[in-house]
């Protein structure tokens, strides 16, 4: 059955779908719509190829499947999911809501302390025409310190291609005071420019912007390897650049972001605050359920604290301003600050949860007492104990759910 | 009655997903239509279709609304009815007493005793929808409804490309 939606309330969009279509540049809405149904048992977490005596998974209607082969329940399935996402190694244990928070605090506390000390201004929309441009998605921000700090004392390596220098920014979020690659739209339409010379992924390789790079001369690069290897092989594509195919994004911003001992002390100013974060989700309709909410809450008067993709993504419409604020941080870094906001935070919003990342900081505000909503399904639902345990700290609504929940904070 | 269309199930295309079992689970079985919700009902829903492996072929086994069907005729409260446009089999849970008659007559093992329902059980090839949602779920569209002839033509395709690849 045909799947019939919008993809995006993006305004950049249209521009871009069309664009990428009269290229025959397939993106990620295409190659989503194209699979539909996506897999039940994944969706609930049943699923698993851990080992080469599968893949096994688990019906949920049947009473004869309740353990894979190497004797795995439902639950052990809903708990290695989550530990994958998250990047953790699962172990045997009888406690899988205890583990699962064990892991989500170390990535918290491994992600702390990011942001800047004071408020600055970060670059969005930054691709150079004359600069070789390299996008980092998912990489460690010690790592990204380190290239740029190896970049700026060897711009030879740019010149030897004629390029002025290197230009290294962050896909989407703006939690690390680093310059974002896009102001319009999201990193497959920062590809369609033509100018993005460098894809620097983590090593798992996750990343949208492959579905562009491919036909550009765009090299994507796992970012394990070493800088000077990352910068030549930048260098070596900028030097492939198609001039047919360089299309430059005429959108810019600068963007004003608050360390979070600023964000605290705007939070005092209100009755009540939202946090906001996450990034963009294909399954839902991209930046829908984030601008409507901001919207309304602003317009009410509620503070709203935005961090990451979710602050990348307003400022496309223009909502960073009165009442709507940009953090420099990690949204984790609110657990630092629990004793001065807890009373003031109504809600913690992360609509389009698309990592386990997200999810390790979900559960960790919701674990310290915050209530916090996504439109994300999670598949946990697998097992009713873990999902049960799962959501009485993350709430999993529909888009009406975050309407109501927006409706209830603002007070009528 | 207009030609009477069967499910065919395309052996080289199915993967064993059991995606059209869940979805006929879901819609078909549930109260709430939410794969999400499904799976936390009292009463577990149950699918008309069956995934089933020969050891190295997986193929979907549906109700295969036989032209002389056994279940129709021994169903002795009417209970088991044939709808007069499409010629499909089904079941009016209503007037079924659970005898389960139809059960044990089914040469193919598809009329499942739903004890829990206080119903006989089975596929009813959505008749009253647009599409199967089994068809309308599979991956790889190795669930088809086709018609006699259509089959015939699927069957010489078959045959061709076996002749061409032998085994």
């Amino acid at each position: 059955m045909a799947q019939i939606r919008r993809k995006t309330i993006d305004p950049a969009a249209r521009k871009y779908l069309t664009f990428a279509r009269q290229q025959g540049i397939d993106l990620s809405w295409n190659h989503y719509e194209r699979m539909l149904p996506q897999d039940g048992f994944g969706r609930l977490g049943l699923t698993c190829s851990a080992c080469a005596l599968g893949p096994c998974r688990l019906n949920p209607f049947s009473d004869q499947e309740e353990y894979t082969v190497c004797g795995l329940s439902s639950a052990d399935l809903v708990y290695h999911r989550l530990m994958d996402w998250m990047e953790k190694p699962s172990y045997y244990t009888e406690n899988h809501m205890e583990s699962l928070l064990k892991a989500a605090e170390e990535i918290c506390q491994e992600r702390r302390k990011c942001g800047t000390n004071g408020m600055t201004s970060v670059g969005m929309g930054v691709l150079d025409q004359e600069r070789v441009n390299i996008c980092a998605e998912g990489c460690s921000i010690e790592m990204l310190d380190a290239l740029t700090e190896y970049a700026a004392h060897h711009q030879d390596i740019a010149h030897e291609v004629g390029a002025l220098g290197f230009k290294i920014a962050l896909v989407g979020e703006i939690c690390s005071r680093r310059d974002t690659v896009a102001a319009q739209g999201d990193i497959e339409f920062a590809m369609l420019t033509g100018l993005v010379d460098c894809y620097l992924l983590d090593p798992s390789g996750v990343g949208l912007g492959k579905n562009v790079a491919r036909h550009y001369h765009t090299a994507v690069i796992p970012s394990c390897m070493e800088p000077e290897e990352i910068l030549r092989k930048a260098a070596a594509a900028y030097a492939k650049r198609d001039p047919k195919k360089i299309h430059p994004d005429p959108a810019s911003a600068i963007i004003r972001v608050r360390s979070w001992e600023q964000l605290v002390q705007k939070a005092q100013m209100y009755e009540k605050v939202v946090l906001i974060c996450g990034g963009s989700n294909v399954k839902l309709t991209v930046d829908e359920i984030l601008k409507h909410s901001v919207e309304r809450l602003a317009e009410a008067g509620v503070g709203c604290l935005v961090f990451g993709n979710a602050a990348a993504a307003l400022v496309k419409y223009d909502l960073i301003g009165e009442n709507v604020f940009c953090g420099s941080g990690y949204i984790s870094e609110a657990l630092m600050y629990l004793d001065e906001i807890k009373d003031k935070v109504a809600a913690v919003f992360m609509p389009e949860i698309s990592c386990g990342m997200d999810i390790a900081r979900a559960l960790m505000l919701g674990e310290a007492g915050l209530p916090v909503m996504t439109a994300t399904e999670l598949p946990i639902n697998g097992n009713q104990d873990l999902g049960r345990e799962i959501s009485k700290r993350i709430t999993c609504v529909d888009a009406k759910g975050f309407a109501d929940k927006v409706t209830e904070i603002i007070g009528y | 009655m207009e030609e009477m269309k069967r499910f065919y199930v395309d052996r080289r295309l199915c993967m064993g997903c059991k995606t059209c079992e869940l979805r006929c689970a879901v819609e078909r079985g549930s109260v709430t239509k939410n794969l999400v919700t499904a799976v936390q009902e009292a009463v577990k829903p149950r699918a008309r279709v069956f995934v089933h492996s020969d050891g190295e072929k997986p193929v979907t086994i549906h109700c295969r609304q036989c032209d002389d069907a056994p279940c129709l005729r021994i169903c002795s409260t009417g209970a088991l009815q044939m709808d007069p446009e499409t010629g499909v089999k089904f079941i009016d849970s209503e007037k079924c007493i659970n005898c389960w008659m139809c059960v044990m007559v089914c040469p193919y093992g598809v009329i499942a005793p739903a004890t829990e329902l206080h119903t006989a059980f089975k596929c009813d090839r959505c008749f009253q929808m647009r599409e199967p949602y089994c068809m309308a779920a599979c991956p790889t569209g190795a669930i088809q409804l086709l018609t006699a002839k259509e089959i015939e033509e699927k069957l010489r395709e078959l045959r061709s490309e076996t002749m061409n690849n032998p085994v």
